[in-house]
């Protein structure tokens, strides 16, 4: 084990030689850390897998009529839109469980930049999982008439633009709150019960009904999902985002760049 | 190239770190001792913008550490060992680093030979590397983008022997040709056996600091009998100042002349004589302790 190559010193040079590291070049490491761990590939593999087992079974068991492209795309982007958006959340909650945030804030110590950085490679993933569910859903339309009765229709609309936005809402919310908690397992949590909790809440104290529309995600990002959305409903979904993506994000952001790294 | 001015962390009424000043030369390897709790750790922390100051600077290559574009390029860091994603790989956490840096993945390669990672250890999960490998790999991470300074907390925990020695001379050489080192350690005997200036802390102040020479000044001589009571009394009796050694034996503050004198004087069979120098063990024992305190405890003598 014992190797003693010499080890150069590079001659002195002034500090400010080296330019900071392009923003695109931090997007792209922070894409490949997050399917570079163990933990991080394998939910990959699950979602994918999991939303290849949906759409084959809504294939199969479908109504004739549900067997079109929009209905196939939307069965596929259900695994991806509740779980996905675990993988930005650990991207960043994960540097502190594993404690790596000590190497990423050493080599780049503009914190807000790394911030930045993973904040886009998260909705990068969030692009290239709708148009990968979105593919999906074309074979899928491409193979359900040979099995028997089916719609078969290719209209989209405007689903596309719907999927896009609905997955990236997620994704922000999961990105926020591991910013916010820098703790996987509460950050988790938290994103799995509070919403549901506040849906439970809205349901059972007559006050709340009033604003569940504006307030609940489950409402307010329902007509996104749904591919319906319209009037009043882009409304409901800024105000639902502004409190679930926005409150926790500004938080987290302001959070964590003071925090101290150990 | 590394200056530390009046650094202070409070946190609430605790100070951890008070008013800590020291400078780093090119060139020299700085020891950074002081048991644990001292304040080594979060005074390295602030010096590399991880944790806040309360007051004071600390500068790298004339900048806050925070205000290098690209640190990397300029300090290598190695703060903790541990601090990896277990279920990474360690080609791949040092390709991630290579890539920060704009360098091309295969200086990763270049490096695990450097610091005597074998292929077939980078390729296997860090969950399942000893701290010595850690120690190595977190070392290659440290040097990838050719620093001019090498900030290292306890860098030979968890090394074998062989891995110190390595250590060692990887940290006098890096020094040789121009670089600058400060590295923390508890192991007094790494410290006195690579460093040419020492900064001693205690209690979040420091207490001691100049070069070795200066520190360790004077004669010591380590003398053994079998009979070490009545060794220590013999030397007493001539007027010498003697202590039980922790690793055993007795420590004079003489030459190894007048020790054997006065052994013989008085009838002490002696097993081993010799001179032993001004130890760091014992400075930093004279300095750091206190009633009541028990540093030895903490002390790891290697």
């Amino acid at each position: 084990m014992t190797i003693t190559t010499p080890i150069a010193v590079a001659p002195a040079q002034p500090a400010g030689r080296f330019a900071a590291p392009p923003l695109a070049r931090l997007v792209r490491i922070e894409l490949r850390k997050l399917v570079d761990t163990r933990s991080g590939f394998w939910l990959l593999v699950g979602v994918a897998l999991l939303t290849v087992l949906v759409v084959g079974v809504d294939a199969i068991t479908a109504e004739p009529s549900g067997r079109t492209l929009k209905d196939a795309f939307g069965i596929a982007l259900v695994p991806v839109s509740v779980l996905l958006p675990i993988v930005g959340l650990l991207g960043v909650a994960a540097e502190f469980s594993q404690r790596t945030a000590l190497q990423t804030f050493t080599a780049v110590p503009q914190r807000e930049r790394v911030l930045a950085a993973k904040g886009l490679a998260v909705l990068v993933l969030g692009v290239a999982a709708t148009l990968a569910c979105l593919a999906l859903a074309m074979v899928a339309n491409v193979v359900t008439p040979l099995l028997g009765d089916a719609d078969g229709s290719w209209a989209l609309g405007s689903a596309l633009g719907q999927a896009l936005l609905f997955v990236e809402l997620g994704m922000a919310f999961g990105l926020a709150l591991g910013m916010l908690f820098a703790s996987p397992a509460v950050a988790i949590v938290v994103y799995f019960v509070v919403p549901t909790a506040f849906t439970i809440a809205a349901d059972l104290i007559p006050g709340l009904a009033g604003v569940r529309d504006w307030l609940d995600t489950a409402e307010a990002w329902a007509p996104l999902a749904n591919f319906v959305a319209h009037g009043q409903d882009w409304a409901q979904m800024a105000t639902a985002s502004a409190l679930w993506i926005g409150v926790p994000l500004v938080a987290g952001v302001v959070l964590l760049r003071r925090r101290e790294v150990s | 190239m590394i200056a530390i001015e009046h650094l202070t962390k409070r946190y609430g009424a605790h100070a951890a770190v008070q008013d800590v000043s020291f400078r780093c030369e090119p060139g020299t390897v700085t020891g950074f001792l002081g048991p644990n709790g001292a304040g080594k750790s979060t005074t390295l922390r602030m010096l590399c913008g991880l944790t806040p100051a309360s007051a004071g600077t600390a500068t790298v290559a004339g900048r806050p550490f925070r205000e290098l574009p690209m640190p990397p390029r300029v300090a290598g860091v190695l703060l903790d060992a541990s601090a990896q994603h277990a279920g990474r790989t360690g080609q791949e956490a040092l390709t991630l680093g290579a890539l920060t840096l704009g360098l091309p993945p295969r200086k990763a390669g270049e490096l695990l030979e450097t610091v005597g990672l074998p292929r077939s250890a980078a390729r296997k999960r860090i969950k399942q590397y000893s701290l010595g490998m850690r120690q190595r790999l977190g070392i290659a991470q440290a040097l990838l983008g050719d620093p001019q300074v090498l900030v290292l907390d306890e860098p030979a925990n968890g090394l074998d022997p062989e891995g110190i020695r390595w250590m060692r001379r990887l940290l006098r050489d890096f020094a040789d040709r121009g670089g600058t080192v400060l590295l923390s350690s508890h192991l007094l005997r790494e410290i006195q056996a690579v460093a040419d200036h020492l900064v001693i802390i205690r209690g979040g102040c420091v207490i001691a600091q100049g070069t070795k020479d200066e520190l360790l000044v004077g004669e010591g001589t380590l003398v053994r009998s079998p009979d070490e009571q009545a060794l220590v009394a013999a030397l007493g009796a001539a007027g010498l100042d003697a202590a039980p050694a922790l690793d055993g034996g007795v420590r004079a503050d003489a030459a190894p002349e007048v020790v054997g004198r006065a052994a013989a004087a008085a009838g002490v069979a002696l097993s081993e004589l010799r001179g032993a120098g001004a130890d760091l063990e014992q400075l930093f024992l004279d300095l750091t302790a206190e009633p009541g305190d028990v540093p030895e405890k903490e002390l790891v003598a290697a």
